[in-house]
């Protein structure tokens, strides 16, 4: 179990490497990464995420804790970056390792529908007109509801 | 005791008396934990208060 909260950037193809050389037992390893995205018709000089630490490293720990347990992995690693990022730059990566892939896939999905909602993260992006706080989507609490459902 | 403000709520001069009017929008932890709003605050070292995360 990895969890790495950094202001530093990292390359995504490394971090991979680097977990794809634990695998006692395993025979599927997914890896998410989220970037910073600009468009054409709406561009962003750079995007800058505050973080409150302690709660981060409370908040994903039981995270990471909880899909361990509930997708029965045999391993992951969550890396999480704040402080100020280029367009196209790393913000998030997220690997799982598992005995099969049907685990790899749902743990990914799940970690990241929860980091969407409850990372202490706020996200400021810096346009020509001026800074704006991104504000959450309804998408990302209906992806993360899923989750929750009894059916 | 600190209290910790962040983001957009940082800016707001009645940012406490903002954050407790709106307990379905700002959330709240003490000492690194998320609470509700009714939680006590006796014996807390940190009260941080925040608007809805936008990490990930």
């Amino acid at each position: 179990m990895g969890l790495r909260i950094q202001e530093a950037s990292f390359d995504p193809g490394a971090e991979l490497n680097a977990f794809s050389e634990l695998s006692d037992g395993a025979g599927a390893i997914v890896s998410f990464t989220g970037l910073v995205r600009s468009t054409q018709g709406d561009p962003i000089s750079t995007l800058t995420l505050e973080c409150y630490p302690e709660l981060a490293l409370n908040q994903i720990g039981e995270l990471v804790h909880e899909a361990h347990a509930r997708f029965a992995l045999l391993d992951e690693v969550v890396i999480h970056r704040y402080g100020t990022l280029n367009p196209g730059e790393p913000i998030v990566q997220v690997m799982t390792l598992s005995a099969h892939r049907e685990a790899a896939f749902e743990a990914a999905r799940f970690l990241m529908d929860y980091l969407k909602t409850d990372a202490p993260f706020w996200k400021k992006e810096a346009t020509a007109a001026g800074d704006r706080w991104v504000e959450q989507r309804s998408a990302d609490d209906e992806a993360k509801a899923r989750w929750s459902d009894p059916a | 005791m600190k209290i910790l403000y962040f983001a957009w709520l940082r800016t707001r001069d009645e940012a406490a008396e903002l954050a407790m009017q709106r307990p379905e929008i700002i959330k709240a932890a003490i000492d690194a934990r998320i609470v509700t709003h009714d939680a006590p605050i006796a014996g807390a070292r940190t009260v941080a208060l925040f608007p809805p995360m936008t990490g990930g």
